[in-house]
């Protein structure tokens, strides 16, 4: 067993539990609705809505999931008496939680091509529009979870780097929400700038997104996905931004977080 | 594998853990480094485990500048707790021989068996004397130059200190590990030990050759201990 396998097997371990109460959540949220629906013989009144719903939570299961890892282990800080770099410390958490992310969105996905599959008549979407919709929702909702974790690994490593002073050790959530204010100023200040703007939609991807959903009556469902163009420059800031939280936390990891 | 401490001082807020504390350890001794709780015992060995920075001066193993990944040098024993509380013993083991390339797992069997712990039985379900003996069996299946062993014996019962030593005389190697035990329980390790080191208030007050001390002073590293507490206190109280 390589070192990094290792990692995973022991970040798998310390988290399949809590990802088993998600799923139970998940699954009970979605009998719920069902049952309702049954009560008032009003088919596809909810679950389509809580699917829907279940899905856009499940953005902040990779984060939610990655820093209950490092809770635990920042009880001790221990897991740093490891030979192996902060990177494969951090990036098999991270590694954990995408696929528990992926696993939860596959579990909706298909939950929804079941409902898709009994109530066609009442669906009204195109199959190839529901397909390409729903692989580019998952894969939209993998990378803003992605997105979420880095800022989430940042946010962390700056709070218990913070530890070490005691003048700011019981501040550090003031400096973590100083930190959040400054750069959500920052980018709407960025995003008004005209020349900016300009030069990040210069080049765009059109793709299928931006879901209408209209309940119709008879308990019918007419779905529309619009063409939304993807920005190239702003997608690429995204990822530069996500890589340099990422090495950063790396960086705080290895030379300011003690035991 | 000598290790140097250069003019160390470490703060935690106001409290002082270490003063301008220089050391160095040189391969094939077994150091106790002896003083009462909160003197500054833990923040040394932590700080050549690479898993606390000093605020001065420079910790090195072997020249080289301590890092967190000092690790794959430094078997470290702490007093803390470091499992994983839904992790069996065997998972523990199969963790560490994966992360450490010097992990023995033939050596690791052998202490376990001598331990009498059972590999299938959770971390969680064990008692503080087994916790203890894992937590000594991860560090001696090792063959780390450096072994670090902070308060070994912390809330064990004899039988199980008994047998802690036991394993110390069996499975280190005295002629290429450099071992640190830092510990305000002297009785047990006095048979161990080559160099004695006090430490007072994050300063070293003493420094000696066991050896030494047992054929020239007479006296046992406990005697040494006491008596130069009891003079450092009574220096305090002038």
């Amino acid at each position: 067993m390589s070192a990094f396998q290792g990692l995973l097997k022991k970040d798998f371990a310390i988290s399949k539990l809590w990802f088993l109460f998600w799923l139970i959540f998940i699954s009970v949220f979605l009998i719920i609705p069902l049952a309702i629906e049954s009560y008032f013989h009003a088919p596809l009144s909810f679950l389509p809505v809580a699917v829907i719903l279940l899905l856009v939570f499940n953005t902040f299961l990779l984060p939610c999931m990655l820093l209950s890892m490092l809770r635990l282990e920042g009880k001790t800080q221990l897991w740093l008496y490891n030979p192996q770099s902060s990177k494969a410390l951090i990036l098999s958490k991270i590694a954990v939680s995408f696929v528990y992310q992926l696993i939860a969105q596959l579990y909706l996905t298909a939950v929804g091509l079941v409902i898709y599959q009994f109530y066609k008549n009442q669906i009204h979407i195109e199959a190839s529009d529901l397909f390409a919709g729903a692989i580019i929702f998952n894969i939209g909702l993998l990378l803003v979870g992605l997105y979420v974790s880095c800022w989430a690994v940042f946010y962390w490593t700056i709070y218990h780097s913070l530890g070490k002073f005691p003048a700011v050790k019981n501040w550090r959530w003031l400096v973590i929400l100083f930190l959040f204010f400054l750069y959500n100023l920052i980018s709407t200040f960025l995003a008004k700038i005209e020349i900016l703007r300009d030069v990040i939609f210069k080049w765009k991807i059109p793709v299928l997104a931006g879901p209408n959903f209209n309940h119709k009556e008879g308990d019918n469902w007419e779905i529309f996905l619009n063409m939304t163009d993807l920005p190239v420059l702003g997608l690429l800031l995204y990822i530069i931004l996500a890589c340099g939280l990422f090495l950063i936390s790396c960086w705080l990891l290895d030379r300011k977080v003690e035991v | 594998m000598t290790i140097q401490l250069k003019n160390i001082s470490k703060r935690y807020g106001k409290d002082i853990s270490l003063k301008n504390v220089s050391l160095t350890f040189e391969t094939g001794k077994i150091y106790g480094l002896l003083g009462p709780n909160g003197s500054g015992k833990s923040t040394t060995l932590k700080m050549i485990a690479g898993l606390v920075y000093p605020d001065l001066g420079q910790v090195e193993v072997n020249g080289e500048e301590v890092t967190r990944r000092i690790s794959k040098d430094v078997a470290y024993l702490t007093e803390l707790d470091m499992f994983y509380p839904s992790f069996t013993v065997g998972n523990m083991i199969d963790f560490y021989a994966s992360q450490f390339t010097d992990f023995d797992r033939n050596k690791a069997e052998q202490l376990m068996q001598d331990m009498k712990l059972d590999s299938a039985k959770k971390i969680k379900r064990l008692s503080k004397g087994n916790r203890g003996r894992l937590k000594l069996v991860l560090a001696l299946a090792r063959k780390a130059p450096v072994l670090l062993l902070d308060e070994p014996f912390s809330g064990l019962d004899p039988m199980v200190r008994d047998s802690i030593v036991k394993s110390l005389v069996s499975y280190i190697n005295f002629d290429e590990q450099t071992v640190i035990i830092a510990t305000h329980e002297i009785d047990e390790i006095e048979p161990l030990l080559d160099e004695a080191i006090i430490i007072l208030n994050g300063k070293i007050i003493e420094q000696e050759n066991v050896e030494d001390l047992r054929e020239e002073a007479g006296l046992s590293v406990l005697e040494w201990f006491k008596s130069t507490m009891a003079e450092r206190e009574g220096r305090d109280h002038e």
